[in-house]
């Protein structure tokens, strides 16, 4: 029995919320209570306002190859540590906040890279062939959904079915089924954005995660979409076009509001550092966090073909480059000014 | 016993234990807990802490007295005091952090929970369950399975030591 004071379980939450995830999933086990806590939605958001670190960035290529990045401060420098995640043969990924939606030809799962659960979804009926699922998050409701597109290549079109994480059993289809592209897409403020072909051109499918109806967004070029990468910067959607990378610059084009209640692309140029400039195919993968874009280059892609080039000088020089604009041109040197600066 | 002090001296307070000892403190000092400022806002000078024991509220009145004259010069000192305020057994640190709980003094809990949390990470989950003073309600069937869905996290030695 409890012969001395017990803990009210408000006092575990706090106590437990500054462990280490390790220390958490090896106490799952002291009591139930303990695992039920560990799992909880109110718990994963303070504890991961509590833990310094963490698993911040993924970076992923077009095929199976994935890299975790981790923000780390030693001797009040910081640093990112970037681990090569091995991952099944031909897998693909999506992510929102912290959680990942990976999934084979045969089935899909999403996984939390951090407590290290897999978790997986259900399985749909034989005939369709699964091209991709995207993970949306809906923060009004704090809701996870999956956005999966099948291709039905026989009758030629594609349908979208949807699952909402931690309730539903089974996929629902929704009502309109534009033809998205098979390419990764991003979530911002519960919409989830992806190419689309839509009256013969290609654009930007917008799902609200929430009400599960699209939109259409059209692009300033419907033409060289296959080299546009889908980001977000500063709660909006832009696109990194980065077809031209080989001349030290790309374009980063923000979806803007104009105060017509119109949409806009502005578009920026983002320089590169110039030790990079005699360096063919540059970038393998880019994303944004906290305001600053990252971009995994491939320093050693003269001698190796690209999916064996070495992973040690990635690693040491995956540097982060910021975004800047036209007018802060600093040769020699990494830009200056970041999306926060700007603001 | 509750006076209302009319004059310009410090506005003080008084705090009774819950083993019936009273503390009188200024009203500056009291009121970073958030459960003693919403009594003072509704007009209370005289605080009764039924939950709180005398042990523990020395330490805290200490404590709140210290952090309540925080500038910029005395920060090394501060940070002495809280390393010699948390160097104590677990039992102690549970009932500063059941009174820090109860008086709402957020950056104290936070302080406590972080130490508690530092100390135990490295423990195995029989050694958390001794400290906590929680029995084991998982069948042995029930346990081994948790320990084998979390397999990873079993790699390797535990500390098994109770303090």
């Amino acid at each position: 029995m409890n012969c001395k004071l017990s803990i009210p379980h408000e006092i575990i939450f706090e106590i437990f919320s500054w462990l280490p995830i390790k220390s958490l999933m090896r106490f799952k086990c002291v009591i139930k209570f303990c695992n039920s806590l560990v799992s909880g939605s109110d718990f994963s958001d303070t504890h991961r306002c509590r833990s310094s670190g963490g698993t911040k960035f993924f970076l992923h290529e077009r095929e199976s190859v994935f890299y975790s990045a981790e923000q780390k401060i030693e001797d009040g420098k910081d640093y990112l540590q970037i681990e090569r995640c091995n991952s099944p043969a031909s897998s693909w990924l999506d992510c929102v906040n912290d959680l990942f939606c990976i999934w084979g030809p045969s089935s899909a799962a999403i996984f939390n890279p951090s407590t290290r659960e897999v978790r997986f979804l259900p399985n749909l009926s034989e005939d369709f062939s699964p091209l991709y699922y995207s993970l949306g998050f809906e923060p009004e409701e704090n809701k996870y959904k999956v956005l999966l597109t099948t291709d039905h290549v026989q009758k030629g079109y594609r349908k979208h079915w949807v699952t909402t994480l931690g309730t539903d059993k089974s996929w629902r289809e929704t009502k309109s089924s534009p033809r998205i592209l098979g390419m990764p897409g991003v979530c911002i403020n519960g919409v989830i954005y992806k190419f689309v072909r839509h009256e013969c051109k290609t654009a930007i499918a917008a799902f609200d995660v929430k009400t599960e109806i699209f939109r259409f967004i059209a692009l300033w070029n419907a033409s060289d979409w296959w080299y546009y990468k889908l980001i977000e910067v500063n709660g909006q959607l832009a696109i990194i076009d980065y077809q031209i990378y080989v001349r030290g610059y790309v374009h980063l084009r923000v979806l803007e509001q104009t105060e017509e209640e119109e949409e806009e692309w502005e578009s920026q140029i983002i320089h590169f550092p110039l030790i990079w400039k005699d360096i063919p195919e540059v970038i393998l993968s880019c994303m944004s966090c906290d305001g600053e874009i990252f971009f995994m280059v491939n320093l050693a892609s003269v001698k190796y073909p690209r999916s064996t080039y070495d992973e040690q000088r990635i690693n040491r020089h995956s540097d982060r480059i910021r975004a800047s604009t036209n007018n802060t041109k600093e040769p020699g040197s990494l830009p200056g000014s970041t999306d926060r600066d700007r603001k | 016993m509750a006076s209302t002090t009319e004059t310009k001296q410090k506005k003080m307070l008084i705090l009774k234990s819950a083993d019936n000892d009273e503390f009188e403190i200024e009203e500056s000092v009291g009121v970073q807990s958030e459960t003693i400022k919403n009594l003072v806002e509704d007009g209370f000078t005289f605080v009764p802490l039924p939950n709180v024991y005398t042990k523990a509220l020395i330490k805290i009145i200490d404590y709140l007295k210290k952090h309540a004259n925080k500038t910029d010069s005395n920060d090394e000192e501060i940070k002495t005091f809280d390393k010699d305020f948390v160097n104590t057994t677990f039992d102690d640190l549970f009932e500063l952090v059941s009174a820090a709980n109860y008086l709402h003094i957020s950056c104290l809990m936070n302080m406590l929970c972080q130490t508690i949390a530092d100390r135990i990470k490295d423990k195995s989950p029989e050694a958390v369950r001794k400290i906590f003073h929680i029995n084991c309600d998982y069948t042995p069937e029930e346990e081994a399975k948790i320990r084998k869905a979390n397999a990873q996290a079993f790699e390797g030695q535990f500390d098994e030591s109770l303090d």
